[in-house]
């Protein structure tokens, strides 16, 4: 195997059993959520209590159109819990690649090896980027059969297009964990900021269209590009895409860059 | 060993000092060790020993001065796979086995040891299939000096080598060193037993408070320190009476036995028979190196213990 490969098949390794719990717990939910879809479907009660709720509220939680399935999907999965798990699992995938082997003194052995440092970084980055496509593809194909099994119809393109969004948002909140593990590398640093960033992102893209003052500002957030155009019902803008992959590299490479320049050492 | 051309100095420390916030880990350090040499680094936990290590190997940068490995840049030097290391606070990978380790390792290396001769001289032929998660301290111990020599390199850093080793591994550990050392090898160890670094060594470095406060061969260090060691029996030794004896400046009491040390061994002996105390078996010797490490490394200490 060549020591490209291998930079990357150990840290995979390393994270198969993080991979697989994450890809079942995506999985799991989106299974146990879309089997709940016969019950509401059509259901025009649901659709009026919903109504009844603040106008923040469905905002915040994407319930508008309820009882439609993009409006099911939105609403339970696509608008918070899906994107944010994702995020979360690349933070925490990152974290344990980067911060949490530094502390451990298992960068340290590999750096005082003849191994450039970035190619060491970039290897798990790669490795991280990997496992995210194996947990996406797990919560597709569950997306997929369970549409099937509960007769949820809804455009497969669409939908898979909303998943490949989450997948990226995740990967730009991992690069933006890389980033933060190269200039100081603290695993609770890296969580923390990590998800707190991801919240951070959320509730810009969610809650700032209800002020006429901060609406403009929603564009800031990540959670805007990727979902703004409502992925489920509408064709996604490749620049949408494009959005979240672009800063996803650039942030990987001030990280790479930052792990290169500074000191190791085991916490 | 690479055939890379030899450099007359394997490190080489110029004016370096390394802060970490307000302290001070090395301060202003000059020191230069040939290739070739068998290196100990002794110091008090804090002295700086973890420090010049990482800075040996690039893990670390001065904030003033520079250091030369191998006459080049550490990370250089690192990066060309003339250097192995063993660090005190690495960790290893739970997931591989022992042997595909060691293989990865050795391929990073342009002239590596042969595997089986790398298993072999750690020890760890009978572990070569075992899960790293699977073997002991002392195990993994041996597995990271495994791959300090993965590579066959010309200097061979280790830090604390034989912690957690037992003491038929820590012999033969310290034998296969000095066949490495008279293959011309540097090797540059930090250890806290100080007669490994009095019978291994062929120089000394003593640090302390991120300063080099000796630096010589261990009888050449022993002989910078006038104290003397005198041990004899004493039953009922009273601690407080001999802590008072002319020239005592450490002493340690274990039942009836009395190990003190004196920088005026003659007054002292002297005191003790004046005293009329009804000492059996007295000894004088001259001070070993762990008496030679405390006067240099805290000289107003004045230790006394007792375990009856």
């Amino acid at each position: 195997m060549s020591r490209l490969l291998e930079l990357v098949a150990g840290p995979l390794r390393a994270m198969r059993r993080g991979v697989f719990w994450w890809s079942v717990g995506l999985a799991g939910l989106v299974a146990v959520t879309v089997a709940f879809w016969p019950a509401f479907r059509g259901s025009s009660g649901i659709t009026d209590a919903i109504e009844q709720l603040p106008a923040g509220v469905i905002q915040a939680f994407g319930l508008a159109n309820f009882g439609t399935p993009a409006g099911f999907l939105r609403g339970n999965l696509y608008e918070l819990f899906v994107p944010l798990l994702f995020a979360a699992a690349a933070i925490a995938l990152v974290n344990g690649q980067t911060a949490g082997e530094e502390a451990g003194g298992r960068l340290e052995l590999l750096f005082a090896q003849p191994l450039d440092r970035r190619e060491v970084v970039l290897g798990r980055a790669f490795a991280v980027l990997l496992a995210l496509a194996v947990i996406t593809i797990a919560t597709a194909l569950t997306q997929i059969v369970m549409d099937a099994v509960a007769d949820l119809a809804i455009d497969t393109g669409r939908l898979l297009s909303t998943i490949l969004l989450c997948a990226l948002l995740g990967a730009l909140h991992g690069s933006l964990a890389v980033a933060i593990a190269g200039l100081r590398a603290r695993p609770s640093l890296v969580l923390g900021l990590g998800l707190g960033l991801a919240l951070a992102g959320y509730i810009v893209a969610a809650l700032f269209p209800l002020s006429d003052v901060l609406d403009p500002f929603r564009h800031l957030s990540p959670w805007d590009w990727a979902f703004g155009g409502n992925p489920l019902e509408m064709p996604t803008e490749p620049w949408r895409y494009a959005s979240l992959a672009l800063p996803a590299v650039l942030l990987t490479l001030v990280g790479v860059e930052a792990i290169r320049r500074r000191d190791v050492a085991a916490g | 060993m690479q055939s890379s051309p030899t450099t007359p100095e394997a490190v080489r420390f110029r004016g370096v000092t390394r802060r970490f916030g307000d302290v001070r880990a090395l301060d202003a350090v000059d020191v230069s060790i040939s290739t070739g040499e068998t290196v100990a680094v002794l110091g008090p936990n804090g002295a700086g020993k973890t420090t010049a290590i990482g800075l040996i190997l690039g893990l670390t940068a001065p904030t003033a001065g520079s250091v030369e490995t191998l006459g080049q840049s550490p990370s250089s030097a690192v990066s060309s796979g003339r250097v192995g290391a063993m660090l005190q606070a690495s960790g290893l990978p739970s997931y591989v086995r022992v042997a595909e380790l060691l293989e990865f390792t050795r391929r990073l290396y342009p002239e590596p040891l042969a595997l089986s001769a790398i298993l072999e001289r750690a020890g760890l032929t009978p572990l070569r299939d075992r899960r790293i998660d699977q073997i002991s301290g002392g195990e993994a111990q041996r597995l990271r000096f495994a791959m300090a020599i993965a590579g066959n390199p010309d200097l061979v850093i280790l830090d604390e080598p034989t912690v957690a080793m037992d003491v038929e591994t820590r012999r033969s550990f310290w034998a296969d060193m000095r066949r490495s050392a008279s293959e011309g090898r540097t090797i540059l160890f930090a250890t806290h037993y100080l007669e490994e670094a009095d019978q291994v060594a062929d120089r000394v470095l003593v640090l302390d408070r991120g300063t080099i406060v000796a630096d010589g061969s261990g009888s050449a260090i022993r002989g910078r320190v006038h104290a003397r060691t005198i041990r004899f029996d004493l039953p009922g030794a009273d601690a407080e009476m001999l802590a008072g004896v002319a020239g005592v400046t450490a002493m340690d009491i274990h039942g009836d036995q009395v190990k003190l040390t004196s920088n005026d061994a003659d007054e002292t002996v002297h005191s003790i028979y004046a005293a009329g105390l009804a000492v059996r078996n007295i000894e004088v010797t001259g001070a070993g190196l762990e008496e030679a490490f405390l006067a240099l490394t805290d000289p107003d200490r004045s230790q006394t213990e007792t375990n009856r």
